[in-house]
């Protein structure tokens, strides 16, 4: 299951690197997945009974749901070990601070005040383990009078900005789809504990508390949001959904199996190549500029591009289209993603063998390391399923003992 | 405050354009790296410093690409608004491209590289002429991140894209949007140029701390529709396990009912709330002052509020449309019910919580004046959290980079400028 670019087994970038992660649900998860899949030991640590909530999280195999069966989950949690542990006993936060001082990063998503409560904020993590690193994601950061709300991800997209320019003019905002903006804010959330990881390796390198606010990720992201907001102070103007297509053009084209996206605005010369239309605007008695902002041209247009798409494969005019140069892509739905021989080819997907369901196909690599290469080596834990290997292994604890904890309802 | 930024010593040659490369960069420059931009001017690179070399009013289409009072003025690449976001905290080179020496000119500046960033199409850099193996001619540790939209192989590696057609490769514009409206009413805000940009800056962070563990640096392929794909593992497993093919839930959640987005007082205000759990259903519920309709037997339970979602649609939005978003926000949070005001751009910026974080960041940028900027992505508590400096003009620190950097002579540096490097214009021959 390693990396297709990489013939041998070299280290991964991140190998040696501790984390201990207590996360659940989507965005915290995301982040130690990204962790874990290039290299550094991972221990998630879950309420002992239930789990991480997000083990309910759909689709299920075979559509079943069970702690067991979300396949969601398993993609978020592959790589890392598995440990039960209740923080609401002294015997817990005891094993958690063994466990502190193990790591070199934890990862957390509690409400904020959470760890502080239990006597594990950064100030005392600090004093159990000069150094370490604690990423704290939340709903609206750390501090500031929103710490305590409640969100779910279209919560985030509406209050973080890019929701009031998203959708139709004569509609309401519409949100993006699945969970993007979780996975997002996990990702930031990678990047951010990476930072602080590299300083930390360097001699004397200190440690630091990072406070990631989903909302902030929101109104930060380059994804027009950011330069929208600039936008509005140098013009005094209010930027909300725009009335229907881009430019008049449709964008979106059928063609014989699916839709093509085709950028047709901008670099005419490119779109009239392809079309074998080359003097379109001078046939039709104009020129570029004058041609795109008179609608009947820009109809006549868009026609012919409907036309050239309608005639094609996705396949084919995206291919035409490219050796064109004009921007295009097929509007794939998960059947089109799954069977695209491009995507395979990369070694996109990954097979991961599980006792429960066997071979499963994944979404897996991100990025090709050519010097330090991905991989998923184990699949997500069952609940519970490395305590012994961790209490007893790592933390020295003699099975008698465990088995006290287990009694106990500790772990 | 104390501790130094967490990139201060890193080096990074930057030959990203449009929006994906340069935010990677731009948080890789927030804390702290040198980010050297190298740009061309024998060249313009479409929608990065400003739409097109030729600024046309196009109104409101420019939305996210604008000028002070919609006046591009002058050198009006120094003052468009996607750059001034993203070139904050970087420096700014030229370079004529392609000229014969355009390969030495890189290696020259790899030479006193860290890492070095690029985005274009994979031909485009190729055309340079320096291979990794050549970067590593000159510095043995070298990284060099290359970011294509497909990668840098297989069948798709010399296909051009920006976030839009990636995100329908990927499959997401597959799935967002209306349940029962036309792809193209999602409209034009996408994620995709964020994702490839947190990804471009993931991946070089990761070479750097193996490069700090072993002294080693490396090639790496990041695919931009690839890290796209990775978000979307609901509906590409729902596919895998299942068969099912998924589409669009608008504003609906898979499991959470009531969700949705309801309209409010005044034009374009409107509330986002979602509801899981039976107590934050008499949450909601006190919130509205128990209304009789609300306390149909029906909709106690998940699975009936699931059921009945449109039905209680209908009653929340006539709940909503004759009060404030932002008021509403503040009552359902008080019942503990998730729920968010659809800010607009004012309503962030005054926003108590942005405002008592102090999020954004007054910034005052020589040729366009004083502005507040979107602040860092998270905070660091030991670490300084300031926007260091604007966005450059075109070619401000070619003197810098050229004489102290590189060492290069006065009589060098005039080199340069004859063989159409140096200069903080676009060439003359572009506006023929």
């Amino acid at each position: 299951m390693t990396d297709n670019a990489v013939g041998w087994p070299p280290p991964q970038a991140l190998a040696g690197t501790r984390v201990l992660d207590l996360t659940h649900y989507a965005a915290g998860p995301f982040c130690t997945k990204l962790l874990a899949d290039y290299g550094a030991e991972t221990i998630k640590v879950e309420r002992p009974g239930s789990g991480d909530p997000g083990r309910r999280m759909g689709p299920f195999h075979d559509d079943l749901p069970g702690e067991e069966s979300s396949a969601t989950f398993q993609f978020l949690n592959q790589n890392k070990l598995g440990i039960t542990l209740d923080l609401k006993q002294a015997a817990g936060i005891k094993l958690l601070k063994e466990l502190v001082r193990w790591a070199d990063i934890i990862v957390e998503t509690f409400r904020p005040g959470v760890m502080s409560g239990l006597g594990l904020g950064y100030p005392q993590l600090k004093q159990i383990k000069p150094g370490i690193i604690l990423t704290s994601i939340s709903n609206f950061g750390q501090s500031g009078p929103y710490r305590n709300h409640k969100a779910t991800e279209i919560v985030e997209y509406a209050t973080g900005g890019p929701m009031i320019f998203t959708g139709a003019a004569h509609r309401e905002p519409v949100k993006h789809g699945g969970r993007v903006g979780m996975y997002y804010a996990g990702q930031v959330a990678a990047n951010a504990t990476l930072m602080a990881l590299y300083r930390s390796m360097a001699d004397g390198g200190p440690g630091d508390h990072l406070d990631v606010s989903i909302m902030e990720t929101q109104a930060g992201s380059i994804d027009r949001q950011s330069a929208l907001l600039l936008s509005h102070v140098y013009r005094g103007v209010r930027y909300s959904r725009f009335a229907g297509q881009k430019g008049g053009f449709s964008q979106l084209y059928m063609s014989k199996d699916g839709y093509m996206d085709i950028q047709t605005a901008g670099r005419f010369e490119r779109l009239l190549r392809l079309l074998n239309r080359p003097n379109f605007f001078e046939d039709n008695g104009t020129d570029v500029t004058a041609g795109i902002a008179d609608p009947q041209v820009v109809q006549k247009l868009d026609g012919l591009v409907a036309e050239w798409a309608a005639d094609r494969t996705q396949v084919d005019s995206w291919a035409h289209s490219q050796a064109q140069r004009v921007l295009s892509a097929p509007l794939y739905d998960p059947t089109g993603v799954a069977s695209d021989p491009g995507f395979h080819a990369r070694g996109i997907w990954t097979e991961v063998e599980d006792s429960r369901f066997g071979q499963r196909t994944f979404p897996g690599r991100h990025t090709i390391m050519h010097g330090t290469p991905w991989q998923i080596a184990k699949p997500a834990p069952r609940l519970g399923q490395h305590n012994r290997h961790v209490y007893c292994g790592m933390l020295g604890l003699s099975r008698r003992e465990l088995s006290v904890l287990r009694q106990e309802g500790v772990v | 405050m104390s501790s130094p930024l967490p990139l201060e010593g890193v080096r990074i040659i930057d030959m990203t354009l449009a929006w994906v490369g340069p935010f990677g960069t731009q948080i890789l420059a927030d804390w702290g790296a040198e980010v050297i931009r190298v740009e061309p001017i024998s060249i313009f690179q479409y929608g990065t410093r400003a739409p097109q070399l030729k600024p046309i009013n196009r109104g409101l289409y420019d939305w996210a690409s604008t000028y002070p009072d919609g006046d591009p003025g002058e050198r009006h690449w120094n003052r468009n608004t996607v750059f001034q976001i993203h070139g904050r905290n970087k420096l700014s080179i030229t370079s004529n491209l392609p000229s014969p020496d355009i390969m030495q000119y890189h290696l020259n500046l790899a030479s006193i590289a860290d890492v070095v960033i690029e985005n274009n199409v994979p031909q485009t850099y190729n055309k340079i002429g320096a291979s990794y193996e050549q970067l590593r001619q000159v510095r043995p540790d070298i990284i060099l991140v290359r970011v294509p939209a497909y990668g840098l192989t297989g069948p798709y590696s010399a296909y051009r894209a920006l976030g839009p057609q990636m995100e329908s490769a990927a499959g997401h514009t597959w799935i967002r949007g209306y349940r029962d409206g036309p792809f193209t009413d999602a409209g034009t805000s996408y994620f995709g140029d964020a994702v490839g940009g947190v990804t471009e800056a993931f991946a070089t962070l990761m070479a750097l701390c193996h490069r700090r563990k072993t002294g080693q640096g490396q090639l790496v392929d990041v695919a931009t529709a690839e890290a796209i794909l990775a978000y979307l593992p609901e509906s590409t497993l729902d596919w895998q396990v299942n068969g099912r093919i998924q589409s669009a839930l608008g504003n609906a959640h898979p499991s959470r009912a009531p969700q949705g987005c309801y309209r409010c007082s005044g034009e374009d205000n409107w509330l986002v709330l979602s509801v899981g759990s039976d107590e934050e259903w008499v949450g909601l519920k006190r919130a509205m002052g128990n209304p009789s309709w609300a306390q149909d037997p029906r909709f106690d339970t998940v699975l009936g509020r699931y059921r009945c979602q449109e039905e209680i649609d209908e009653h929340l939005e006539e709940w909503t449309a004759d009060q404030d978003h932002i008021e509403l926000m503040g009552l359902l949070q008080s019942e503990i019910v998730p729920a968010g005001a659809v800010h607009d751009q004012r309503e962030l910026y005054e926003d108590p919580q942005m405002v008592a974080r102090g999020y954004f960041k007054q910034l005052e940028q020589p040729s366009t004046g004083m502005h507040p900027y979107t602040g860092m992505m998270w905070k660091m508590a030991e670490t300084s959290n300031g926007v260091r400096r604007p966005s450059p003009m075109l070619g401000e620190h070619n003197e810098y980079v050229f004489k102290e950097l590189l060492g290069l002579s006065d009589a060098e540096y005039t080199g340069l400028e004859h063989k159409g490097h140096v200069g903080m214009e676009y060439s003359a021959q572009l506006y023929d």
